[in-house]
């Protein structure tokens, strides 16, 4: 079964589409990546997804579900993480860790949390305030949070942005991991190609609002007769 | 295709997600002592700076303890209405203080779960608030709130619920408009004091002004109180029209809220939302 299924998709603001009638699906324990220049919907197209921004038009469902009505069943099994998006800064990252693990009802919740932060490791900065950690530290504490719950979907807006190579390097490979040994799936939106032709089996290609290529990046090289997906995001970003 | 039907989660959870917003809440305040010491702060000072006013007045005058007891409960009572929707507006503007909007209502937490939870915490917030000023109230200047008996159960529980459904009006405005309405918000906070009548009579306000003091609930509570000051009783009337109209616009609160949220998510303004 597709874990998501988008269709005819739009956002309007003022008149002006921001997504316009786009349809993809995303099958369970696959890896899709949203690739597109600023202003081509990712963000969007994500946030629609969150359930924090409601379409124009469309149908999406999420495990089966409506995306609105169905949105309390949803919830509790996808989560995100997303550079944009802070965590009470006030609060140190296992308080954080705590009143998530609340609101998303986790089972042996400080076990969880021992878990991620050996996982991710942050056993040394979860005693300290949100607002005291680097920007690559605060990445890696929201992505414990995106998945203390075990999320069977995993948004996630530049899951590597502000990390340096090596501490990316091996957040990819503990992203893939979870995908491969829960089945879960993972959407992401990035900039960085290299990132997304390691990890995504799918790629979906936007440009103002619509999908103009989807295919695994192999797929996309090939068809558009480049080296790699960045000649090939280029092609597309500058062709009118 | 056959949608499967989303069942509801159990009470149980519900509980859960209420409890981890309290804890927010707790950790946000034992990590910032200036935030504890300001939510016990203007009421200790309003009391402060009343009570010594009414010992003058008393040494100058003298034989006005009916004017100086409706005074001192008013501004305790009147405390109690505004910490209760001052609380309700705060803990708001603390999650889009700290961006944390996204994350919350991207979770599993349902807006009644968050409606209970920011009101629980409104009124414990309003209870350490208030708690100074009644102590200072009975050492230092000889007034005890108890001295209303056992009514005192049923002005607090007005209060509190209409500080609740004007907060929660504050705080549609905040999502329908956004951060540039704070202190639009901030100031609205206090526009309903003078016009409940706490320390004086309604008669005093212009007609005009009497009509919409009358549309208040709080205004109800306070004639209640004064009566009692007088020697002459709670007015069970007015507290029943007290109950009725919170009702009203507690009910109206909660919809123009939901228009508002679903305004803002028609928006995305729930991802912008911050300083």
């Amino acid at each position: 079964m597709d874990t998501i299924q988008v269709r005819g998709l739009r956002k309007e603001y003022d008149g002006a589409a921001a997504v316009d009638g786009i349809d993809f699906s995303v099958a369970e324990g696959q890896i899709v990546g949203l690739l597109g220049g600023n202003g081509a919907g990712k963000s969007t197209t994500l946030a629609i997804l969150l359930g924090l921004l409601l379409p124009s038009a469309g149908d999406i469902k999420i495990f089966g579900f409506d995306l609105v009505r169905g949105r309390h069943h949803i919830r509790p099994k996808i989560n995100f993480s997303s550079p944009y998006v802070d965590l009470p800064n006030r609060l140190t990252v296992k308080q954080n860790l705590i009143v998530y693990g609340h609101l998303y009802g986790v089972e042996s919740l400080d076990k969880r949390i021992h878990e991620l932060a050996e996982e991710l490791q942050i056993t040394d900065l979860l005693d300290r305030r949100h607002g005291s950690l680097s920007a690559g530290q605060r990445t890696r504490a929201s992505l414990a949070k995106s998945l203390l719950n075990r999320p069977q979907l995993l948004l996630l807006d530049e899951p590597t942005a502000s990390l340096d190579p090596d501490t990316a390097d091996w957040v990819r490979t503990l992203l893939m991991t979870y995908g491969q040994e829960t089945r879960a799936t993972i959407f992401m939106a990035s900039h960085n190609m290299p990132e997304v032709e390691r990890m995504c089996d799918d790629v979906i290609m936007m440009k103002q609002g619509r999908i103009v290529g989807q295919g695994s990046p192999d797929q996309l090289i090939a068809s558009y007769g480049h080296d790699s997906l960045e000649e090939v995001f280029l092609d597309i970003a500058r062709s009118h | 295709m056959t949608l499967p039907v989303a069942t509801k989660p159990p009470l149980q959870l519900g509980l859960r997600r209420i409890y981890g917003l309290l804890l927010r809440t707790f950790y946000l305040h034992i990590g910032s002592w200036p935030r504890l010491i300001e939510v016990m702060y203007w009421p200790t000072i309003n009391m402060l700076i009343w009570g010594f006013t009414s010992l003058y007045v008393l040494r100058e005058v003298g034989h006005v303890t009916t004017i100086i007891d409706v005074m001192l409960g008013g501004i305790l009572l009147g405390e109690i209405l505004l910490r209760s929707q001052l609380g309700v507006m705060m803990l708001f503007m603390e999650e889009i203080w700290s961006r944390n909007l996204g994350h919350l209502f991207a979770s599993p937490l349902r807006m009644p779960d968050y409606l209970v939870g920011l009101f629980i915490l409104s009124f414990l917030r309003m209870a350490i608030a208030i708690i100074v000023a009644v102590i200072v109230a009975k050492y230092l200047f000889g007034f005890s709130l108890l001295s209303l008996g056992s009514p005192l159960i049923s002005y607090i529980a007005l209060l509190v619920v209409n500080g609740w459904w004007y907060g929660l009006l504050l705080i549609a405005m905040l999502v329908r408009f956004g951060l540039s309405t704070e202190w639009l918000a901030w100031m609205s906070s206090w526009i309903t004091i003078p016009l409940i009548a706490p320390y004086y009579p309604v008669s005093v306000l212009p007609k005009a002004l009497q009509y919409v003091s009358y549309a208040l609930p709080g205004t109800y509570v306070f004639e209640s109180m004064k009566s009692q000051f007088a020697g002459q009783g709670m007015l069970t009337d007015a507290l029943l029209i007290a109950f009725g109209l919170n009702g009203f616009y507690m009910v109206v609160a909660i919809l123009v809220f939901r228009a508002a949220y679903r305004a803002a998510l028609e928006r995305g303004s729930l991802l912008q939302m911050g300083e």
